[in-house]
């Protein structure tokens, strides 16, 4: 046939060619016209592609060419497939063509196919009916492979109902081997072909999970309303079909394009920042000062906010251009560069904690090496782990190593030497041990050096500090330089005194700190002026000066002294002068005085003057040297003379003295009451001796001498009720104890100087200050425990005092 | 007149930068001081020095090493607490001590060697002591017998 011309696309076409003969033959054989529908049955896995079955009885009717296996022979008697064209529209087209088909390509064959099983595929009723209604009209497909040759499109969800038609060829399935005649064959194809269409696995496309919501839950509310609704809506749908159509849309989906573009690569760098809490603190503190701030400019902001000291200097930025112009002048002719630069360099000086900030340094300095006696001073015995031990370094090991004879020899001898020495330095640091006196250190500068010393006084509130008044004695012509200073040193710094106050013209005779305001300094001087310095002010000038109209004494003031005169009733600065007066001052309305006492002549006894008649005198005044006022009784004092006289007086009688205390030879240098009983007072005299004497009595009851040298001071030790010091024009310093009065306790010679003043410190600790002719004040330890003020029972000022009188007592009963 | 204010007003920038001259010059010449070092704590330039051997490179280390030291104490001592600030640095090493004041405008380092004792200094102040007393019974006996004799007496 030349349908036979069929080129196979698949083997399916070969096989549906000899399908297709042996169709026609069995169409042939049966030579009926009843149309047969082919079951064509696709099973999975079986060998076989296609397996024909007979619609009715089921009965397989797959054409024996085509199984592999052989099955029950097809029934004859079909009509071909081309034949029975009068199906519908669809298949009348697919008739022709599979009519055609048999020799054509596979081309007809597979569009055939294609448009079949496209039908087909469609899934739609009409198809199928229209399929079924060709069935009915005995029409016949000749599609039969078509189903198999579509397999491949996997056409999904399609159920296709097996079509059963007419089948009147049940009785001739009997396989009929011989071949079909053209005939035959034609009436085979156009037999109706019965297509049985099973259910596909199923292919889940869409799987939507119901969605539960609990009951309870917040969303149940809507949901449950949704849900009837939607309910609603299925019901109305259903009742009004009408309203609803059904329409489908397809989307397309655009394409997709790539596009490329490129852009320059961004360069990171890795940054860190640490934050501190401070830093956090100052930016808070910078961002309120800012937001308060609406005044000034920002500017000004900064500038405040910023480094303080960054702004005072350049709110002194006159004051410094002045002062740089100054320095800078020293230049000579320098260029204004040089100048700038030289003030730039220089602006660090003038920032104002640099001041602060080197008083400071200075005495961390000071007390990097004076450490270990400052803490002595202090009486802190404390062994200074920070202070290097020089000895440390110095005795090592030495390297043995093989030494010729010689070599051993010089060895041996700088080793003994080396003993010797230690042996001797270590009897000196003993010797230095066993002294009761230890000399600490020396208040000296070069401003003051080579000046007389002529009185010290302790700060009564800050006991570190000590006021050194320095001038000279009488009129010495050939001292020229007539200046006095007061300088006010602190324990810091003995380089260097706090204050230097300088006054000229005249020397200073005598100081004392004031209890009630203690940065009070009332400075006597040797001309007669008494001054008032503030030491918390750096300036020379005092706050308050006598003046001659005012009344200052016409001779030196060798003493002046704050008193306190009780509760609420202040203090008073009592004067005593050359001139014979005592006076007191009282700082109100400037300095204004009034004569306490005019210091009268008495005969002295001692010196054999029975009475002033017939004597030519100076004066009927005698020069006072000394005052002291009785620690109990404020109205009571005592006035030592040059005379050498010593008179109790009252601050209520201004006239007359109470006693009379006749002793001394030469002029009372100083008296001073004990500070533990106000019965027992001291007085040192030129006349090379220094009395202890009771009030009620009028000779001396103890009288202390150690060199035939003028006796400048004498001190009571505030810690120890018996024991006081004196000192010499010679130098020498004594430690006397009551209980001896024969030789002073222990004593310490400077050489080469006459020593002006002594005071013990009131502290804790036993030190004294001595100052001498040279400008140095030294600063003197009391070893030992006897010295200390003594605890418990034996501390209290009371027993001091009934030991001092018992001793007392007993000098007199001896 | 303004140059009559002006005169004092310099007078007394004078007087300051005077004992401030002074000050530096002693703490300069005090016993085991090295020398001392100004530096502006803004670019970490030495703006003067005196002593240290005037070794420059010597003077540049300390200065900077310093300087960080000085900023990493004050972070401690302000991460403590904000308000608070460092007022003074001493670093005692081995062989010297530095002390460091702080502030805005510059950093004032002192070098200092401690090893040095005070033994001479001591020695320049000429005393004689008393001598131990050998026998101390003598003098309570003295006292007996003496207290006797004892006469007040011109």
């Amino acid at each position: 046939m030349s349908k036979a011309n069929q080129s196979s696309v698949s083997g399916s076409s070969n096989q549906s060619m000899s399908q297709s003969a042996s169709r026609s033959r069995r169409a042939k054989a049966s030579g009926t016209s009843r149309r047969t529908q082919q079951v064509i049955d696709r099973e999975k896995g079986s060998d076989s592609l296609i397996k024909v079955l007979d619609p009715d009885t089921k009965e397989d009717r797959t054409p024996l060419s085509l199984l592999r296996t052989a099955t029950k022979p097809t029934k004859g008697g079909k009509k071909p497939v081309g034949e029975s064209t009068a199906s519908g529209s669809q298949y009348s087209e697919a008739d022709d063509r599979s009519m055609s088909r048999v020799g054509e390509s596979t081309e007809s064959d597979s569009t055939t196919n294609k448009s079949a099983s496209q039908s087909m595929s469609e899934g739609d009723d009409m198809g199928m009916d229209g399929v079924l209604g060709m069935d009915g009209e005995s029409t016949e497909t000749g599609s039969m492979d078509s189903r198999q040759l579509d397999s491949g499109t996997k056409k999904p969800g399609v159920v296709k109902k097996a079509m059963t038609g007419e089948d009147e060829d049940d009785q001739d399935r009997k396989p009929e081997k011989k071949e079909m005649t053209y005939e035959e064959k034609r009436a085979w194809l156009a037999a109706p072909c019965q297509i049985s269409l099973t259910e596909t696995p199923t292919f889940f496309l869409l799987d939507r999970a119901d969605a539960q919501i609990a009951i309870d839950s917040e969303q149940a509310g809507t949901v449950t309303a949704r849900n009837e609704e939607y309910n609603r809506l299925l019901e109305m749908k259903q009742a009004n079909a009408s309203k609803y159509s059904e329409r489908s849309a397809q989307t397309f989906n655009n394409p997709h394009k790539n596009k490329e573009t490129q852009f320059a690569k961004y360069e990171s760098t890795k940054q860190g920042v640490g934050v501190t809490t401070w830093e956090i603190f100052d930016t808070m503190r910078r961002l309120e000062e800012e937001d308060d701030d609406s005044d000034g400019g920002p500017g000004e902001n900064v500038e405040k906010t910023g480094e303080e000291g960054e702004g005072e200097v350049g709110e002194m930025d006159d004051e410094t251009n002045a002062f740089l112009d100054a320095m800078g002048g020293d230049d000579g002719d320098g260029g204004d560069a040089a100048d700038v630069s030289k003030s730039k360099r220089n602006a660090w000086m003038l920032s104002p904690a640099l001041g602060h900030a080197l008083m400071i340094m200075e005495r961390m300095v000071v007390q990097n090496i004076w450490q270990g006696e400052q803490l002595l001073y202090r009486n802190v015995n404390l062994e200074d782990p920070f202070k290097a031990q020089p000895n440390d370094n110095e005795v090592g090991s030495p390297t043995r190593k093989r030494r010729t004879f010689e070599e051993e020899q010089e060895a041996k001898e700088l080793e003994e030497k080396e003993e010797r020495e230690r042996l001797a330095r270590e009897a000196e640091e003993r010797a230095l041990e066993a002294q009761q006196l230890r000399v600490l250190w020396r208040y000296g500068c070069p401003v003051v050096k080579g000046q007389n010393v002529t009185c010290t006084a302790w700060n009564r509130h800050n006991e570190d500090i000590l006021a050194v008044g320095y001038g000279a004695y009488g009129n010495n012509s050939s001292n020229v330089n007539k200046n006095g200073y007061v300088c006010c040193w602190s324990l810091k710094n003995p380089v260097y005194p706090e204050r230097i106050f300088k006054i000229e013209n005249a020397g200073v005779s005598s100081v004392d700190f004031s209890s009630n305001h203690p940065s009070l300094l009332a400075v006597g001087h040797a001309d007669g002026a008494l001054a008032l310095y503030d030491v918390r002010k750096a300036g020379n000038a005092p706050i308050l000066k006598s003046t001659v109209s005012g009344g200052q004494h016409t001779g030196t003031i060798w003493q002046c002294k704050w008193v306190l005169k009780g509760k609420d009733r202040g203090e008073s600065l009592v004067s005593i002068a050359a001139d014979g007066r005592v006076t007191d001052w009282s700082i109100k309305k400037g300095l204004e005085c009034t004569n306490l006492l005019r210091l009268k002549r008495v005969p002295n006894k001692q010196q054999g003057m029975t009475q002033l008649k017939g004597d030519a005198l100076l004066s009927r005044q005698s020069g006072g040297m000394c005052v002291d006022f009785n620690p109990t009784e404020r109205i009571l004092y005592l006035v030592g003379t040059e005379d050498g006289t010593i008179h109790k007086c009252s601050t209520s009688y201004s006239e007359q003295y109470l006693e009379t205390y006749a002793g001394h030879a030469g002029p009372v240098y100083r008296c001073k009451w004990s500070p533990f009983s106000s019965d027992v007072f001291l007085t040192c005299s030129a006349d090379w001796t220094t009395k202890m004497w009771r009030q009620d009595i009028l000779e001396p009851v103890l009288t202390f001498q150690s060199l035939p040298d003028a006796v400048h001071d004498v001190a009571w030790s505030p810690s120890v009720s018996t024991i006081f010091g004196t000192i010499t024009s010679t130098g020498r310093l004594d430690i006397w104890d009551i209980t001896n009065p024969i030789e002073p306790r222990t004593w310490m010679e400077f050489e080469g100087r006459s020593l002006n003043c002594l005071s013990f410190a009131e502290q804790g600790s036993p030190v004294l200050c001595v100052g001498d002719n040279k400008g140095d004040v030294t600063v003197i330890k009391l070893k030992g425990q006897e010295y200390n003020a003594p605890a418990g029972d034996q501390g209290t000022p009371e027993y001091q005092e009934e030991r001092l009188l018992r001793y007392v007592k007993k000098s007199l009963a001896s | 007149m303004a140059d009559g204010e002006g005169a004092p007003r310099r007078n007394k920038a004078a007087e300051t930068m005077a004992t401030i001259d002074a000050t530096l010059k002693r703490i300069a010449a005090h016993k085991g001081v090295l020398g001392y070092i100004v530096v502006n704590p803004r670019d970490n330039s030495v703006i003067k020095h005196v002593g240290m051997h005037d070794d420059h490179e010597l003077i540049a280390k300390y200065a900077q090493r310093v300087l960080a030291f000085v900023s990493l104490t004050r972070s401690v001592v302000r991460d403590l607490d904000p308000l608070n600030d460092l007022t003074f640095l001493r670093l005692r090493s081995k062989q010297h001590e530095i002390i460091v004041a702080p502030e805005w405008d510059f950093v004032f380092m002192v070098v200092q060697d401690y090893h040095i004792s005070t033994k001479e200094e001591l020695a320049k102040i000429k005393v004689k002591p008393k001598e131990r007393p050998r026998e101390p019974q003598d003098q309570d006996n003295k006292e007996a017998s003496e207290g006797v004799t004892e006469n007040v007496e011109a």
